[in-house]
């Protein structure tokens, strides 16, 4: 699989999926409308206070993210929450109840420890100059007295704590002026826009555990992951969807506002 | 990395879960009007002696303490204000009496979904780390809650009203409340009277908790 994925072709293929996103998702609107957020945040202090109307709360066609295929995304929507709550959850469960808390915060340490390459190689196409310095550096704290990334000791040096949010390939192209698109529910994979999506490619190729060779020890890890992951965050997801009136727009809504915070930092 | 990307979404998820219960952490209205950071410290050191008082150290939570919490919440947000900016620009739709009852009826949805849940921060820390003054009345409040497994960035907004600062919204991983309520009400308004939202939104409200 790996080398299917190393070959030219699927260079090129990815290329022209980058042409597709520059052509579709170039103007960035976000942007515009945030100034003028900031303007109106001026200007609020001399007008009659009309909360409803400050901070662009009034702006009403309010999908800041185009949603054109909403249908499809909303039955692949169905189809995850199905997915965690018979599939994922109980597995989670199942899982938690074998493996003590501190054992799973370690694997998960060691997955993001990991990881590193993506961070730190986005920090550089960012120009995060700085930030790219505390990953390396915390990357080597980690691994070398961390037992390979299971114990996090770079989070009590005070420079390097709290550790940067995690920059990957999405940003970097929003960074580049590209706009996010529009949203997709991926089946599996979860939310994303078209921008993410070209990002999540990226993501792969820059991620070590994709090169783990063979291709089922791969797979084993990252459904490790996944697993491991659920069983941390058991109940959150329940709890947001439990919250909302209609949480397809629910998180679909704080998928959008969760990347753009990550792409202002 | 994909799965990276499904799970710093759940993360930010949860983190708007944890805001509220955050928020809940406000204290009776001094006198004297304190600086943003200061009056959140003190409300956030009310709801800890509440949720930890040692007379119910053995069970989850009790009616009583759900009932001081609840009166604190009202004491440090303004209802009101939340209510308004949720509705953004569908807020003069709504007839006055409509209105009156949205302002009580959605924050019976927020008390419903987040104090009920409250208890199981018990144990987390918080650390107030920054407090920005956009002007005299708009301010923000930044804190960050400590769990086993990670560090949460909970912003407050606040608007002083009366001389009083209140919050009005509450960003948790930057994803704010107001907004994420705001575009469900949008969609829901697009397709609904008003007359119809607010009974959507009853029915929510009186919905029997699952857990």
């Amino acid at each position: 699989m790996f080398r299917l994925f190393n070959n030219f072709k699927t260079l090129l293929v990815f290329c022209s999926l980058l042409s597709l996103i520059a052509f579709f998702a170039l103007p960035t609107e976000s942007r515009a409308e945030s100034s003028a957020s900031v303007q109106g945040e001026a200007a609020e202090e001399e007008a009659t206070p009309k909360p409803w109307e400050e901070e662009g709360y009034a702006t009403l066609p309010e999908p800041r993210l185009a949603d054109p295929f909403q249908p499809v995304n909303r039955v692949m929507f169905a189809f995850n929450d199905k997915l965690y709550l018979y599939v994922l959850k109980p597995i989670g469960q199942g899982y938690a109840a074998v493996f003590p808390q501190p054992v799973r915060l370690g694997v998960d340490n060691f997955f993001y420890n990991l990881r590193y390459p993506v961070r730190f190689v986005n920090d550089i196409l960012q120009a995060k100059i700085v930030r790219a310095g505390k990953e390396t550096t915390s990357f080597l704290l980690n691994t070398i007295f961390g037992f390979a990334g299971l114990l996090k000791p770079a989070q009590e040096v005070s420079w390097l704590s709290p550790a940067p949010s995690e920059e990957d390939t999405g940003q970097t192209l929003g960074t580049w002026g590209f706009g996010p698109g529009f949203y997709i529910v991926w089946p599996v994979l979860g939310p994303s826009s078209l921008r993410g999506s070209v990002g999540k490619v990226g993501d792969y190729f820059l991620d070590p555990l994709n090169y783990v060779e063979p291709y089922n020890l791969q797979i084993g890890l990252s459904a490790g992951e996944r697993v491991n992951s659920v069983s941390l965050r058991l109940g959150e997801y329940e709890d947001l969807k439990e919250a909302a009136l209609d949480p397809y727009v629910a998180f679909k809504d704080a998928y959008y506002q969760y990347r753009q915070k990550l792409l202002e930092e | 990395m994909k799965k990276a990307n499904k799970k710093s979404f759940l993360k930010s998820c949860s983190l708007l879960f944890i805001l509220i219960a955050l928020c809940f952490s406000l204290a009776p209205a001094p006198s004297w009007a304190g600086e943003p950071l200061q009056i959140l410290k003190t409300y956030s050191q009310k709801v800890i002696d509440i949720l930890q008082d040692p007379q119910y150290a053995d069970q989850k939570i009790t009616e009583n303490q759900l009932d001081k919490l609840r009166k604190l919440g009202r004491k440090i947000f303004s209802f009101e204000q939340l209510s308004m900016r949720t509705l953004g620009r569908n807020w003069p739709k709504l007839s006055k009496k409509q209105q009156e009852e949205f302002i009580d009826l959605f924050p019976k949805l927020l008390e419903k979904n987040y104090l009920g849940k409250i208890h199981e921060y018990k144990q987390e820390s918080v650390e107030f780390t920054q407090e920005t003054i956009f002007s005299s009345r708009k301010a923000e409040v930044k804190s960050l809650i400590k769990t086993q497994s990670k560090q949460v960035p909970v912003d407050y907004r606040l608007v002083k009203i009366n001389g009083e600062w209140k919050i009005y919204d509450v960003l948790v991983e930057g994803v704010s409340l107001v907004q994420n309520y705001r575009s469900q009400f949008s969609e829901i308004l697009m397709n609904n009277s008003p007359q119809e939202m607010l009974q959507i939104l009853r029915e929510k409200v009186n919905t029997e908790d699952k857990g």
